[in-house]
């Protein structure tokens, strides 16, 4: 009896357990299989270790780690604060909530590839958008090279990072909010609560399961970015904006504008460190936010 | 007393009205400038477009640069592509997604940790996109890599563990009464999914139709490389920003823009349809999981 | 117990439902596609296939389809008339399919050659993965294909480049056009207004970009670079080359970059000076090419294919003139890499050979040649064309035709992997005023792709190139010599 149950979840499970081992593991292994090979995408050559050791003196590679991080925690720290605001926000029944809803929502429906185009205009140092507002209202005097200047290109492309992706976190903070009953509120307006009081000490609180999982996605989201990147700056200047997949992308993919040859061991070895730096990160957040959980 | 609570609260509550409406007015001018620069630069001449600049409006308005997109650079043969592949990985989504959200909720099985975690680590270790070339090469050995139904799957099996976090989410917040009631009926597991779950899961699977179907239309280089000998599969996203690479010469971004604003329309316009639904599925599933 | 057998058979056609509405999707899609096809929806595809459904449906006979794959959009149009006349009139019943690859086309090349799934023709200009083509098992030599037509036509004796488009005796492919050395672009107007000429020296040209950018007093500047769109090769590495400055030490079979460091010294001034175009280190090439053209630029370096763009594309608003590059000191001593492009390479998986050559045959023969010429994508690759075309076509093409006689091609450079940057990204940072320290960069370069070459050459993928008597004026005229060490 119990047999037949099990077989009816198998047949339910068999779909998406052929899709995790097709499209998640195999690849996964398969890229095991290069780590001691220089693999130009045609013929591999046995290179022993040197793929393991140039890891270790690639100091751009190790540049881009540390810029992963910096381009992580501008990212968040930006889009979390801004997408947590408009959702209390939009959450108290205002006039046109759905429409500014909708609004907040768009660009997470446009393909990074194509707005960062977009922004790739704006930023331009000489007659672009941003420059012009900036020098007619006065704050600067003369042309900031936004993607161009080291100082700036890291902020600019998590601007952008942060336009396309806000939308898609206040969606999922408007979910957890819902789930807070009203009669919390209600009772706490009683008692004379005001916004600010009702946002710290009631709303924060309660959505705290919620906002613990939505910072899971936010973060290895953000580490996993390199579209836009490669469409804004190409990792440049000077690998200033540099992060890990997108390395990584020049490697496997090559480019024919700067003579990049294919390197696949490499990329393979590079891919594997970073999924594992990112499984570091997630277990540390994930013990980090039990404890939270603990001290509540 | 409860008059003056009354009076105070609105003035604070009228102030708090403008400041909430400044914030969020220039909030979506911020949001919406990007859009509407996409939108006015598809009408732009070439020369004026890549010029940049200020000038939001087009001197003249070339609808030309849509004509073209739509048939020098065979978008009306994109479009169908998209459309398949979207409404495909929805529908792999949908069945796919369902079925193990609700076996992990409810099921009993070996290895249902072992799984679970297994997928989850899977969302989290991403190689990204070197993982594409074996897949290439496995879909060439088994004969289907000119095939929609591989890049189907592949983008299906990419988005799979997000979504079965959101059902397996939503079927834990559902009363488990309702099952078990079906089961003392008599009821076997699939027909309890079939009959009862599934119209439960209604909510949250139109939030998992629309982020699949937007998955799938966004898709670029997984398409771009099943498509190489086959370019009639091509999707939009291709197409678009095969525009841009025009060997020695300017790309046409004009013509590129133009077939960005088609490769978007669609998508917004099913957000509107659908947002009501998608509220709701993320607003009790979502992030419970 | 019966029941829960049935729940079984009940899951087991969902998972059948399942995998048949998925295959019954995948068939729909693909009589969906023969079906737009037919409606001669791809115009990429060179109406290949509308012709083909038309003509099978007429004539019973068997077509034979040859793939041609390229990664070139620009001269789609003339293309698409090419071959849809050779698809209308061919009497050996071959039908080209034609296909514009979207993203880089040697990576596409590599996936398509580890899956058994590669063209039967490819298009490419001298390239330096020729030999790993051919170690992969992906292209065959042509020779016994090339009768003295082609000989002729092409001028394949000069057209011959060891490692470009030759190994050894063996011709995989013959070039069909050229694109020019790069030239210097100017101004004519603000050089006018800020009395100079085109540069001659390295020093002249910091000066006359200091000249120029007075002389546009705040909207034109003197001199821009496209940072995003390979800044250095445009035509910094030019004027090295020009000055007999090349990556590669052909005598002695090794690389050697130091000789680039006045170069780089004089662009990081004029970068100090404020010469340079605002935001040209984030600039895309089309971007620099618009602000050339509104007249905000003066002067900027790239070869033939700027024609097409300052008179059709962003037809210039100023008066413009091309001069030859600057050299370090003045004098030449080097020639400058023109392009051989457009060569079609026949794949070792080409399923019909003989009707691969043809389609080759085709697209290499003196009508094509000649109007790809006159339509302004290329400069003829022989004297032989060069007398057909008619050069009352050709318009501004004639200012890049002028070669002085310096226009050649280098013996490809070993196509090594350094661990770290590439020479041009390195070189390009290194010219920016807050980039790297110079003597570093180059010191840097010549370990990394001096520590790649003999690790590559021990592992067997390459093979140090040493030429005898070699002369950069003459670069093709050495010995080639290929050492396993």
């Amino acid at each position: 009896m119990k047999k037949k149950v099990n077989l009816t979840v198998w047949f339910m499970m068999l779909p998406s357990l052929f899709l995790l081992a097709v499209g998640s593991v195999y690849p996964f292994l398969w890229i095991f299989r290069y780590i001691f090979y220089d693999y130009n995408g045609f013929t591999a050559y046995f290179s022993g270790m040197d793929n393991v050791s140039r890891l270790f003196r690639d100091a751009i590679y190790w540049k881009s780690v540390g810029n992963t991080f910096e381009y992580a925690a501008m990212k968040l720290i930006f889009c979390i604060p801004l997408s947590l605001l408009a959702a209390v926000v939009l959450h108290q029944k205002l006039r046109g909530s759905s429409f500014f809803r909708g609004v907040f929502f768009m660009p997470t429906v446009i393909s990074s590839a194509v707005y960062s185009l977009i922004f790739y205009f704006i930023f331009a140092s000489y007659n672009g958008v941003l420059n012009s507002m900036l020098m007619a209202s006065g704050i600067t005097h003369h042309a900031i090279d936004w993607l161009g200047s080291p100082k700036t290109a890291m902020i600019s492309v998590v601007i952008v990072a942060v336009w396309g992706g806000f939308g898609n976190y206040m969606i999922l903070i408007m979910s957890g909010l819902s789930s807070i009953s009203e009669e919390v509120y209600e009772s706490a307006r009683i008692d004379g609560a005001n916004g600010r009081q009702i946002f710290f000490k009631i709303t924060i609180p309660l959505l705290g399961p919620v906002l613990k999982v939505i910072l899971m996605l936010a973060i290895t989201g953000a580490l996993k970015d390199y579209q836009s990147i490669l469409v804004l700056t190409g990792g440049g200047p000077n690998h200033r904006t540099q992060v890990m997949f997108s390395y990584i992308y020049q490697l496997c993919f090559g480019s024919d504008a700067s003579g990049i040859q294919i390197q696949l061991g490499y990329g393979a070895v590079l891919s594997l460190v970073s999924a594992f730096i990112i499984g570091i990160i997630t277990v540390i957040y994930l013990r980090f936010s039990k404890k939270m959980d603990e001290v509540y | 007393m409860g008059r003056e609570v009354n009076r105070v609260r609105s003035k604070e509550y009228k102030i708090n009205r403008c400041v909430i409406y400044i914030f969020l007015v220039g909030l979506t001018v911020l949001t919406i400038y990007p859009i509407i620069y996409i939108f006015f630069g598809s009408f732009k001449e070439n020369r004026e477009l890549v010029l940049g600049g200020w000038n939001i409006l087009p001197q003249k308005f070339v609808i030309s640069n849509y004509t073209d997109a739509w048939e020098m650079a065979n978008f009306a043969g994109y479009t169908f592509n998209s459309v398949i592949l979207s409404i495909g990985t929805m529908i792999v989504a949908l069945f796919v997604t369902s079925m193990a959200g609700y076996c992990y909720a409810r099921g009993e099985f070996p290895c249902k940790e072992l799984f679970y975690n297994l997928m989850i680590a899977f969302m989290f270790i991403n190689v990204g996109s070197i993982s594409l070339r074996p897949l290439f090469e496995l879909a060439v050995k088994v004969h289907l890599n000119q095939s929609r139904v591989t890049m189907i799957l592949i983008s299906a099996a990419g988005s799979q563990a997000t979504f079965i976090f959101l059902v397996r989410g939503y079927m834990n917040t559902t009363p488990k009464e309702l099952d078990e009631a079906a089961k003392i009926d008599g009821c076997g597991f699939f027909h309890i999914y079939w009959k009862i779950i599934l119209p439960i899961l209604k909510p949250v699977l139109s939030a998992v139709a629309l982020l699949s179907f937007r998955g799938g239309w966004n898709e670029y280089i997984m398409p771009m490389i099943f498509t190489m000998s086959n370019p009639s599969l091509r999707p939009l996203t291709v197409g678009v920003v095969s525009l841009r690479n025009m060997g020695d010469r300017a790309a046409a971004w004009n013509i590129m823009f133009a077939g960005s604003v088609i490769s978007i329309v669609p998508i917004i316009i099913l957000y509107m349809f659908t947002s009501k639904y998608f509220m709701e599925g993320m607003t009790v599933g979502a992030v419970k999981g | 117990m019966k029941k829960k057998s049935l729940t079984g058979m009940a899951a087991l056609a969902m998972s059948l439902i399942l995998t048949v509405s998925l295959t019954g999707c995948g068939n729909g899609g693909a009589g969906e596609e023969s079906a737009s096809a037919s409606e001669g929806q791809s115009q990429i595809q060179a109406s290949g296939s509308e012709k083909e459904s038309v003509q099978q449906s007429s004539s019973q006979e068997e077509k034979t389809v040859i793939t041609v794959w390229t990664g070139a959009r620009h001269d789609l149009e003339l293309r698409q008339k090419q071959i849809e006349e050779f698809n209308a009139s061919n009497d050996m019943g071959i039908e080209i399919d034609y296909v514009v690859q979207t993203d880089n086309l040697s990576n596409m090349l590599t996936m398509a050659a580890s899956s058994g799934q590669s063209p039967d023709i490819f298009c490419t200009g001298a390239n330096d993965k020729l030999q790993q083509y051919k170690d992969a098992g992906l292209i065959q030599p042509l020779n016994p294909y090339i009768t003295d037509t082609e000989r002729t036509v092409l001028d394949i004796e000069n057209n011959s480049y060891e490692g470009g488009n030759v190994l050894g005796d063996e011709i995989y492919f013959m070039p069909t056009s050229r694109r020019s050395g790069s030239r210097l672009i100017y101004n004519k107007e603000l050089s006018e207004k800020a009395g100079i000429q085109p540069p001659a020296t390295l020093d002249e040209v910091v000066s006359a970009a200091k000249a120029l950018t007075q002389a546009g007093e705040g909207t034109a500047y003197g001199v821009i670079f496209p940072g995003q769109s390979s800044p250095f090769e445009r035509w910094l590495e030019g004027i090295a080359e020009l000055s007999g400055v090349k990556p590669y030490d052909y005598a002695a079979g090794r690389y050697e970059f130091s000789g680039y460091k006045p170069i780089l010294e004089a662009v990081r001034q004029m970068f100090q000076d404020g010469s340079v175009f605002p935001g040209s280190t984030s600039m895309k090439i089309d971007p620099t090419r618009t602000q050339f053209a509104e007249g905000n630029v003066g002067m900027y370096g790239n070869a033939s294919q700027e024609v097409g763009v300052l008179t059709e594309q962003f037809p210039a608003r100023i008066e413009w003139g091309v001069a030859k590059l600057p050299t370090i000191d003045g004098t030449v001593k080097g020639c400058i890499t023109s392009v051989p492009e457009n060569g079609w390479v026949m794949t070792l998986q080409a399923k019909d050979p003989e009707k691969a050559w043809e389609v080759i045959k085709y697209l290499s023969s003196e009508k094509v040649l000649v109007e790809y010429v006159e339509a302004g994508y290329g400069l003829a690759i022989s004297d032989y064309i060069a007398e057909k075309v008619d050069n009352s076509k050709i318009g501004r093409m004639a200012d890049f035709a002028e070669t002085g006689g310096y226009d050649s091609m280098y013996p490809l450079m070993p196509p090594v992997s350094p661990e770290g940057e590439t020479y041009r990204d390195a070189l390009w940072s290194a010219c920016q005023p807050d980039g790297p320290d110079i003597d570093a960069i180059i010191e840097t370069l010549n370990k990394t792709y001096n520590d790649a070459l003999d690790k590559e050459i021990k592992r067997g993928k390459i093979k140090r190139l040493v030429i005898e008597n070699y002369d950069p004026l003459n670069p093709g005229k050495g010995t080639a010599v290929y050492l396993s060490e």
